[in-house]
């Protein structure tokens, strides 16, 4: 079966063509990172009036990529949440008009049990029961999955999602909309040690809290006069450190009290190259599969809806 | 030519069927914030209804606004793909021209919607076989209407949605020239949408699918962040 996928949720259009859940026949995303980045955050009306201009383009785009026309789709599916009511609703109303003209079957799918399916692109279908870490923008969500839609929320932030904090650590930097990339770029040519960063544990539960990291981060680069390049490095490295330290470190504690039969990381900060080599090394440890999206199928996408 | 018109820009939908014969269907609720819910069924019920196909639709007609961001967005990507991806032609005519052109009565006419904080979305048209726009759409506060507008020394109709919070600071603007329309005229219809667009689509003009936006009037607040 060909579906058209729509993903309209934040600041990402995008439309996609998968043939029977496992091969990609085309994957178009078109970034407002530009729109939004002086505001180092995304403005929800300036979103949606984006995705008004892009969706149809993109769809355009996914269909000819695809090499196919209308009649070669047989569903379409259209992300319903969560994510920014404006913006979802432009591609909600367009997938609705076009299901109905052209006589599709349409499904509406949550934006994270998107990026948790991911995984199946790659890997084929989810050993249940999984162990997933859903870390983004917008959430760090430790779940465990049981069946499909079927979830047990283990964990979450209290404060900001790791890849929130990384965009504000990044903004204070000078670093551009989403900080995230920028902050792995830069961090690559950085020591993890040189700039002594807590490691946000908390306690002995499975909650997650970055806040704490992200003011000390910001407050060492206050401190700092003249910040130079090797100290934002040492700076990045250093954040991606403990960040991705307490996220394994939960992850690990998870896997021992629920014994899955794979754990999988899903969202935008999976593609951080520090958690996904941090994650892969606990492998062996683990004695279960490691599944991470490859790179591109982590951020958002419409291939994953 | 047989033409679908929606009409999203206000807490009203509009949906309508409007062909060489006249209006064929209509079908209007007031579903504030549900658009997304309502559009696309309602659409579907009053095609039943009429028993047309929807492969039978030859034109898309849609209102641009100005008027509820939202919906207005709504309308116009539902329109707008359906017209692309069918090879239809589209055309997006104004929410105020709409309104005005509803009013029953003849001499001028000021269309005004809401336009949240404390403004109004407005135009001047004079009625007599069709309404004829003379002034762009303006964004104003109601009390002070007369001075964006052309010198008024004749009657003049009030209709739009403005007129459920600011029929008085409007009325005594324009006094004594003013009175309001009945509150049935105060939503834009898509009777009228189609009607208007219709002719526009036989004249042979049409609105690009892929480059039809709305008539926002308003600067998005851009210190308005996501949560
Ligand atoms: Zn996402």
């Amino acid at each position: 079966m060909r579906v058209l996928g729509i993903e309209t949720s934040c600041d990402e259009t995008a439309a996609s063509v998968v043939e029977d859940g496992r091969t990609i026949r085309s994957n178009v995303v078109a970034s407002q990172a530009d729109l939004h980045q002086r505001f180092g955050g995304v403005v929800p009306e300036l979103a949606s009036r984006r995705h008004l201009e892009r969706l149809l383009p993109v769809i355009d785009l996914a269909l000819e990529q695809a090499g196919l026309t209308w009649s070669g789709i047989e569903g379409i599916a259209v992300t319903c949440g969560p994510g920014l009511v404006g913006a979802l609703a432009v591609g909600v109303a367009a997938a609705k008009s076009l299901a109905f003209t052209h006589n599709l079957p349409l499904i509406g799918v949550n934006h994270l049990e998107g990026h948790l399916f991911a995984n199946t692109i790659d890997s084929g279908p989810l050993p249940m029961s999984s162990l997933a870490l859903i870390v983004s923008g917008a959430h760090t969500d430790l779940v465990l999955v049981e069946g499909p839609h079927r979830y047990v929320m283990l964990g979450r932030t209290r404060d900001d999602a790791a890849g929130e904090a990384f965009d504000k650590v990044a903004r204070s930097m000078g670093l551009g909309y989403p900080g995230g990339p920028e902050i792995d770029r830069l961090g690559r040519g950085g020591n993890r040690k040189a700039v002594p960063l807590p490691i946000p544990f908390l306690d002995g539960g499975l909650d997650f809290s970055f806040s704490g990291v992200k003011t000390a981060a910001i407050r060492v680069l206050a401190a700092r006069r003249d910040p130079d390049p090797q100290f934002l490095a040492d700076l990045a490295a250093s954040l991606q450190y403990v960040v991705a330290e307490a996220l394994v470190s939960k992850l690990l504690r998870a896997a021992r009290r629920h014994a899955p039969r794979a754990v999988l990381l899903a969202g935008g900060v999976a593609a951080n190259s520090v958690l996904r080599s941090r994650l892969l090394g606990e492998a062996g440890r683990l004695g279960v599969p490691v599944l991470i999206p490859a790179p591109a199928l982590c951020t958002d996408n419409a291939a994953m809806i | 030519m047989r033409v679908l018109a929606i009409d999203t820009a206000t807490t009203w939908g509009s949906v309508a069927i409007v062909d060489a014969a006249g209006v064929v269907a209509e079908r209007s609720a007031h579903v504030p914030a549900a658009h997304l819910e309502w559009l696309i069924p309602a659409i579907k019920g009053m095609l039943a209804d009429a028993r047309v196909e929807c492969g039978a639709i030859e034109g898309l007609v849609v209102s641009k606004g100005p008027g509820g961001f939202s919906g207005l967005r709504i309308g116009i990507v539902t329109a707008a793909a359906w017209a692309h991806s069918l090879g239809r032609p589209l055309a997006g005519v104004s929410t105020l021209e709409v309104i005005a052109a509803g009013v029953e009565a003849s001499g001028l006419v000021l269309a005004a919607l809401d336009a949240r904080r404390g403004e109004v979305a407005g135009a001047l048209f004079r009625r007599a076989d069709c309404a004829t726009r003379l002034t762009p759409d303006q964004l104003m506060k109601p009390d002070v209407v007369r001075d964006r507008l052309p010198p008024i020394d004749e009657p003049i109709v009030l209709a739009g949605d403005a007129l459920e919070r600011h029929a008085a600071a409007l009325l005594a603007a324009l006094s004594p020239w003013a009175t309001a329309a009945p509150p049935a005229y105060w939503w834009p219809r898509a009777a009228i949408a189609g009607t208007l667009g219709r002719a526009r689509l036989l004249r042979g003009e049409r609105d690009d699918p892929l480059g039809l936006l709305p008539d926002y009037i308003r600067r998005p607040d851009a210190r308005e962040f996501a949560p």
